[in-house]
């Protein structure tokens, strides 16, 4: 983990990213992987996005409602969603409860490890978004170390876009399972598909301390390549640059 | 107003002990002239393997004549077993480097959790003389390699050759057979991670603490192997090795600037350290009883640590110049102890902080901590330290300025106009990402530069933070992180550093006047080596567990008493005619 952590994080340098959102990145897509979430199949499928998507413009929108809305601008959430977590956290201390709606972002799995985040800090999170045909729910209760994750059928009158993501948090948990029942609409009372539970993950991540990480050596090939380009050539001047001749 | 001095924040029952001042402890040329002390990581894990009496066995010695093959020792820890995997190997002279970017060594090694079967055994045959360019799995601790002393080697072998000890003289000049090129651990190359070594290998479950083991695996080898060598060049006249010459081989150590980045990449880590060793350094100051025999035991460490600086052989005309002031000076502390009829610990500091240079102040620290070892030991356990980096979201821009203000002071007194203050800059190499300094506006890279100017990155923080107070004052981090996301890093790394005892290391690291070596002695103090030999700004060698016991020591009584380790005092001429 710690081998991958350093190489995603060269290379989200090598494609131009700055420091907080390589360190996010990494971090996030590492915690996803530990714990068998893939969080690389999450980078390799919008490879060819975050090779373009140089620098990343998380900006606010006017909401007539008063709801926190941000434009992600096409980012990946393994890049944004901290810094977007962080803006929730803020206006739950504040307000007991915050509710930010991020448009226009992909790879919103990633938002997982910053809802552990958000349970950390003492608070209860929720996040929320679909696909074409499902609804993605993610919880965590306060001071828990993983949150749990649901695959539900979508609903009929769901009209939420498919590329955006909600975020909750609350100080108390009852808003938070009143919104999860809520969601989770005909399939409230009865057994949700479950797609993995925190403990599940933690087996994961357990065997992940224990054997490490297999990675496709296609996509290592792909980051190593984005990597290289943070290192300098050598030259036998440089070599001076470090010690002896 | 004064800054209030820091407290200590390691529980203990003696309450919040009131700590040295970060701006003192923290200063980067202070640090560069620390020295091993009680709690460094060598002497912590030689403690646990002779007190838990750790069994280490050789399974297998498959040399050949010349010392080539390969070896496998087991080790049965209090908590598991490990293997300890060798091949020695041919390596031309000029091909011997201490360069991390060297490809071929005389010897690689690793360190694997339980057994190592025939077929792990192949694959690792196949992947450690490759180091770098190898992979290996999570079963693997640690991978290293070690050259061999070009003067020692070869003349310690024809010495026990011709049945004749190796001379002390000589050994004192250079006090080991091995140098250590790189010891890597925590999960590289497929390694297991320190998550892993630290859940699961209580043995090892300390900072660096398998590093060290397997630099103390690689003295055991190297003293067999010139043993093994001997032997079969000369069979009829060959002798051991006498015990008291072979503790006082250590195993050397070239370390670069591959170091420098760590201790900036880990502050949490760095600032519990030192805390711990001020925290001791608290105890002692408060708890420690200066009775009459504590003095007579002060005034022997000092002769000891005067010899053992005289016995230093270093071509460093600094080093040299700074080790005689610093023997000088210990002499002058013996003195003034003397003509004291009753004093306190404390006043002994506040003498060194007045009279005698940074080198012999941390010197008399560390010496202090050797004596009270029911006041110090039980610190050992507080040498961990969970590491991570969040934002509090919710802090006040208002706050965020006071912070820094409090915390960083000695950053915002960094005058980034003048010259040579933004005149460096770090670099990773192409060739096995080896951190290099360039020039900035001479060498190429500067746009590569890595992110380690946390002075300056702290001055753009704190610029940004007092415009942005100018016109709004309910702003909180999380707002300002999103407003400037090239300032997020820093920002949480100022708050969380605000929450450690220390804080971060007080340098600007772009300064043309940045001396790396001093980060390398802070770390390598800690680890526990001992003779300092800078060979330039950037790199220096030195010795590790010289004087430590040996495999063969497990199991006899044991005084802890090996550090600033002098030449034995024996009779060379009888041991000679003892061996044969």
């Amino acid at each position: 983990m710690t081998e991958l952590s350093s190489l995603l994080k060269r290379s989200f340098e090598g494609l131009g990213y700055c420091q907080g959102d390589y360190e996010d990145a990494a971090a996030a897509v590492v915690w996803l992987e530990s714990r068998g979430m893939n969080g690389l199949d999450i980078i390799a499928s919008t490879w060819p996005r975050l090779k373009s998507g140089v620098g990343i413009e998380v900006s606010f929108i006017a909401d007539e409602t008063g709801a926190e809305v941000l434009n992600a601008n096409d980012s990946s959430v393994a890049l944004c969603g901290r810094m977007v977590t962080d803006l929730v956290c803020a206006a739950t201390v504040d307000k007991g409860y915050a509710r930010i709606e991020l448009l226009n972002c992909h790879g919103r799995r990633s938002i997982l490890p910053s809802l552990a985040v958000c349970a950390s800090r003492g608070l209860h999170a929720i996040a929320h978004w679909n696909d074409r045909n499902n609804l993605y729910l993610s919880s965590i209760n306060a001071h828990e170390s993983t949150p749990d994750l649901w695959r539900i059928p979508r609903q009929a009158d769901d009209l939420s876009p498919a590329t955006s993501l909600a975020i909750v948090c609350s100080d108390s948990w009852q808003p938070i399972e009143t919104l999860a029942t809520s969601l989770a609409g005909d399939h409230s009372g009865t057994r949700m598909e479950s797609w993995l539970i925190s403990n599940d993950m933690q087996v994961r991540y357990d065997s992940t301390i224990r054997h490490g990480l297999r990675i496709d050596p296609d996509l290592i090939r792909r980051l190593t390549t984005a990597a290289d380009t943070v290192l300098v050539e050598a030259t036998e001047q440089s070599r001076l640059g470090a010690g002896e001749s | 107003m004064a800054t209030p001095l820091p407290t200590s924040g390691i529980s203990n029952q003696r309450g919040s002990l009131p700590l040295r001042p970060a701006d003192d402890v923290m200063d980067l040329e202070r640090l560069g002239t620390l020295h091993p002390y009680r709690l460094s990581f060598m002497r912590i894990l030689m403690r646990r393997i002779m007190n838990e009496r750790w069994v280490i066995q050789r399974r297998m010695f498959d040399l050949d004549e010349n010392g080539y093959g390969t070896a496998i020792y087991t080790i049965d820890a209090a908590h598991g077993r490990f293997s300890f995997v060798v091949f020695a190997h041919h390596l031309d002279p000029e091909k011997r480097s201490d360069r991390v970017i060297a490809d071929q060594w005389d010897m690689t090694v690793t360190l694997c959790e339980g057994d190592v079967d025939e077929e792990q055994l192949q694959l690792l045959r196949q992947n450690v003389p490759l180091q770098e360019a190898g992979r290996i799995d999570a079963r693997n601790i640690v991978l290293s390699r070690a050259n061999k002393s070009s003067r020692n080697f070869d003349y310690v072998v024809a010495e026990l050759a011709a049945g004749r000890q190796p001379a002390l003289a000589k050994i004192a000049q250079v006090g080991y057979l091995y140098r250590t090129t790189a010891v890597y651990g925590s999960g590289k190359f497929g390694m297991a991670d320190w998550q892993k070594v630290h859940l699961m290998h209580a043995d090892f479950a300390r900072p660096f603490a398998a590093e060290m083991f397997t630099c103390f695996m690689i003295r055991q080898f190297s003293l067999e192997q010139a043993e093994s060598i001997a032997r079969a060049r000369s069979p009829d006249t060959a002798v051991p090795m006498d015990d008291a010459i072979k503790r006082y081989m250590g195993i050397g150590n070239a370390t670069g600037l591959g170091m420098a980045p760590y201790l900036i990449n880990h502050p949490q880590l760095i600032s519990r350290w030192i805390e711990v060793r001020e925290t001791a350094l608290a105890r002692i100051v408060e708890a420690g009883e200066a009775s009459e025999e504590k003095f007579e035991l002060l005034q022997s460490l000092l002769r000891k640590a005067a010899q053992h600086l005289a016995e230093i052989a270093t071509d460093n005309e600094v080093q040299n110049q700074r080790n005689g002031v610093t023997k000088a000076e210990l002499e002058e502390v013996s003195r003034w102890i003397e003509n004291q009829r009753s004093i306190n610990w404390s006043a002994l500091l506040d003498k060194a902080l007045l009279s005698w240079s940074y080198e012999t102040q941390e010197l008399i620290n560390s010496l202090l901590t050797e004596m009270y070892p029911e006041l110090v030991d039980e610190l050992e356990d507080s040498l961990c330290v969970s590491e991570s980096m969040n934002l509090i979201p919710d802090q006040r821009l208002t706050d965020i300025r006071d912070l820094i203000e409090s915390r960083y002071g000695w950053a915002l007194n960094i005058d980034f106009d003048a010259p040579g203050s933004r005149d460096v800059f770090w670099y990773r190499s192409l060739e096995k990402l080896e951190p290099r300094l360039g020039q900035c506006g001479v060498d190429p890279g500067e746009d590569k530069a890595i992110k380690i100017a946390v002075a300056y990155d702290v001055r753009q923080c704190y610029d940004r933070v007092c415009e942005c107070l100018q016109s709004e004052n309910g702003v909180s981090a999380a707002q300002f992180a999103i407003e400037y996301p090239e300032l997020r890093s820093i920002l949480r790394r100022i708050q969380a550093m605000s929450q450690s005892v220390y804080g971060d290391i007080h340098a600007n690291l772009t300064d043309t006047e940045v001396l790396p070596i001093n980060l390398l002695r802070c770390k390598l103090s800690f680890f526990g080596v001992s003779k300092f030999d800078p060979k330039s700004r950037l790199w220096v060698r030195n010795t590790m567990f010289q004087g430590a016991p040996l495999a063969s020591d497990i199991g006899s009584d044991f005084a802890d008493d090996w550090y600033f380790p002098v030449m034995p005092a024996i009779d060379q001429e009888n041991a000679q005619s003892t061996c044969r």
